[in-house]
């Protein structure tokens, strides 16, 4: 046995075999995407993309979806961050972090949103309780939370999914990484703010951004918190697709792979671009 | 070393053998099926004992808990016992049925899944258009001969003709529900409703799914002289002149609804948790039962009360049809018939169990069997049934469905 042979078996065979498993799935359905949208399956016109690129109700769609996923995975992040950086230090303390933070993973995405539509609708506990306070009458004076153009139920709904997974990589990051940098900056001089803003956060935040991309992605393409939560008018990405797929004009199923195709190159897109920005830092 | 490549030989000879395996299997032959319209022509007792023993897959609309133990605890056992049939419930409805069963053809797979299939309207026209449904076999059913086919409400499915190519199951009409605690004196017709919105703003809107759309499709009989404005087929200039007026009306009363006509709910659970909450004193249910049914599960308040406007509102009915590749067609024809029968349609309509409304018709009943369906209909919380009947409207081309949707979609959401 020697050593190209080796080499075959524990590292090209397996890495083969992962990148069929995995790959082959993701080239057929992007390839059905394709075929469909072109019109080259399933009794529809082509021309399709052209008019899903062309038409306002896409964009609506697309803006109001990449405004969840970045408000979202950004309000996530950042107090994913200040959590870290807190109880980071200590250890006891992080461990305890870390086991609370595991807690809401297990719940399903579903579940989360229809908490916060107990929570936050009109007639929900919060406003059950202003209502209690005498600061409001009637539902309708509470502020309008779920099913509103901003989306603020949805955003809610994403933070608290979210944030303990964002969390859980930064404190197993931290705790990965030791001291010895920050004591090394301290000795030299450094604040604990400069010591945090120029070494711990950029060395969180390049092992954080794998999972970043992914809570991005995820929350770009999630079908059940606007099912719950968001509005009907910008109608979210996933819901668009949904509705299209499901009508029965034969026309429209074309439009739903093309819809669902540039939701997919927008997905891809925030990929490279993490690469691209990997690569030159 | 040898140790090494009798290894990877073993290896090799496995994969080999598991791949020829699976092409074995892929390309294996199965035993040629038995369509239901040549069931259709034999006696009924032999169609009956063909079944026997057999599994039939009946793929139906499963988001509704008090249809699926209708289902699965009452139907089920009955037909394993009366019939040594075993039934399997799965979920499936409308585009996902025409999707598969379309590339199940393309394919060319003679032997689906499916058996049974719980259809109407839209997903009826596609499924006959494309030549996805076996028949006619619906007439053979004993309990066929116990149907009101004189209704235009079951006779005709959307304004289709069945022909055969589905059995007749039940019928729904759509109603509004209020609650008579905050609503003691609710409008009767279109306009009273219309003026009552303007009087409360805030506190009326629709879904933005099937009931939606079907409670618009009254209002739009309503505005335009009746259903039978719209009767004979599509007529696009009859359509974008009814249309027309609809949202004229729809534009004006924006102001007054519920968020301002900004937003509505996504479908008819949403509606009916609003409601219950207090958000809005209406809520609307294809079904007019649901008023009690809901209520008694909990849903809604116990006081509220079905709804059904003067000026009409639509009633359909919903059918079971069979797959052109059903593996078991025999087994599907004997459900169907047990379904038809007057004991199922019977428990069907208890409020207690899903309030589904018979397409029998009473006076082909014995007596007895009409008492008892009297009984169940005689809840002081139900809209009588000769004012159901007197205000149904039936279904028209399923295409005014399908534009009046996307329409409102584009120009209304």
């Amino acid at each position: 046995m020697n050593a190209s042979s080796r080499h075959a078996r524990t590292v090209v065979v397996p890495l083969l075999m992962a990148g069929t498993l995995l790959g082959v799935p993701i080239l057929v359905s992007i390839g059905y995407l394709v075929a469909g949208a072109l019109g080259w399956v399933g009794n529809t016109s082509s021309g399709a993309v052209g008019r899903m690129l062309t038409d306002t109700a896409v964009w609506r769609s697309v803006m109001l979806s990449l405004w969840i996923a970045t408000a979202g995975t950004a309000i996530a992040l950042i107090g994913a961050l200040m959590i870290a950086l807190l109880f980071g230090r200590d250890r006891r303390l992080d461990r305890l972090a870390q086991r609370v933070a595991a807690l809401p993973l297990p719940v399903p995405t579903v579940a989360t949103a229809v908490a916060v539509l107990l929570l936050l609708s009109q007639s929900g506990w919060l406003s059950r309780v202003a209502a209690q306070m005498h600061l409001i009458t009637t539902p309708a004076q509470f502020p309008a939370l779920v099913y509103d153009p901003w989306a603020i139920g949805v955003i809610v709904a994403v933070v608290w999914k979210e944030l303990p997974f964002l969390l859980l990589v930064a404190l197993s990051l931290q705790s990965l990484r030791g001291s010895a940098l920050i004591d090394a900056a301290r000795t030299l001089g450094a604040t604990p703010w400069q010591a945090t803003r120029t070494i711990t956060l950029p060395l969180l935040l390049r092992g954080m951004a794998p999972s970043i991309v992914a809570v991005f992605v995820f929350v770009l393409g999630s079908l059940e918190l606007p099912l719950v939560l968001a509005p009907s008018s910008p109608l979210a990405l996933p819901m668009l697709i949904q509705e299209r797929r499901q009508a029965l004009g034969a026309d429209s199923h074309a439009d739903a792979y093309a819809i669902a195709l540039i939701a997919t190159a927008l997905a891809l897109s925030t990929a490279l671009l993490h690469e691209k920005l990997r690569s030159d830092a | 070393m040898p140790s090494d490549r009798r290894h990877t030989l073993k290896r090799r000879s496995a994969v080999g053998l598991l791949v020829l395996a699976v092409l074995i299997a892929g390309c294996a032959r199965h035993a040629p099926r038995a369509a239901a319209v040549d069931l259709a022509k034999l006696p009924w007792d032999s169609v009956v004992a063909r079944a026997k023993g057999t599994t039939v897959v009946w793929r139906m609309w499963r988001g509704d808990p008090a249809v699926n133990a209708f289902v699965d605890h009452w139907a089920a056992p009955r037909v394993l016992a009366e019939y040594g049939i075993m039934l399997q419930a799965v979920s499936g409805q409308g585009n996902e049925l025409v999707d598969q069963l379309t590339i199940e053809q393309e394919a060319g797979a003679r032997t689906g899944t499916a058996s049974l299939l719980w259809i109407n309207g839209e997903t009826f026209g596609a499924l006959r258009t494309r030549a996805l449904l076996d028949g006619p076999w619906s007439a053979v059913l004993p309990s066929a001969a116990l149907v009101d086919s004189a209704s235009p409400i079951i006779s005709r499915d959307f304004e289709q003709d069945p022909a055969g190519f589905e059995s007749p199951w039940g019928t729904v009409q759509l109603a509004l529900i209020y609650d008579r605690a905050r609503t003691p004196q609710p409008p009767q017709t279109v306009a009273e409703l219309v003026a009552w919105i303007r009087a409360h703003p805030g506190r009326f809107t629709y879904d933005q799914s099937f009931a939606g759309t079907t409670f618009l499709k009254g209002v739009l009989y309503a505005l335009n002289g009746g259903a039978g404005t719209y009767a004979g087929g599509f007529d696009s200039a009859k359509y974008i002149a009814g249309r027309t007026r609809l949202f004229a009306l729809l534009d004006s009363l924006e102001p007054s609804l519920w968020r301002q006509g900004t937003q509505y709910p996504p479908d008819v659970a949403a509606l009916h948790r609003l409601f219950a909450n207090g958000e809005i004193d209406f809520s609307i249910s294809n079904n007019q039962n649901e008023a009690i049914t809901k209520a008694m599960q909990g849903v809604i308040p116990a006081t509220s009360r079905a709804l059904v406007l003067r000026d009409g509102t639509i009633a359909n009915t919903h059918y079971l049809g069979i797959p052109f590749n059903a593996p078991n067609a025999a087994g599907a024809m004997v459900v169907a018939n047990f379904l038809l029968a007057p004991g199922a349609q019977l428990e069907k309509q208890r409020p207690t169990v899903w309030a589904d409304g018979t397409v029998l018709r009473m006076d082909k009943l014995p007596a007895e069997w009409r008492l008892r369906f009297d009984s169940v209909l005689n809840d002081p919380r139900l809209v009588p049934s000769d004012s159901l009947r007197a205000y149904a409207r039936p279904e028209v081309s399923p295409r005014y469905h399908e534009r009046l949707q996307d329409d409102w979609r584009r120009m209304i959401r």
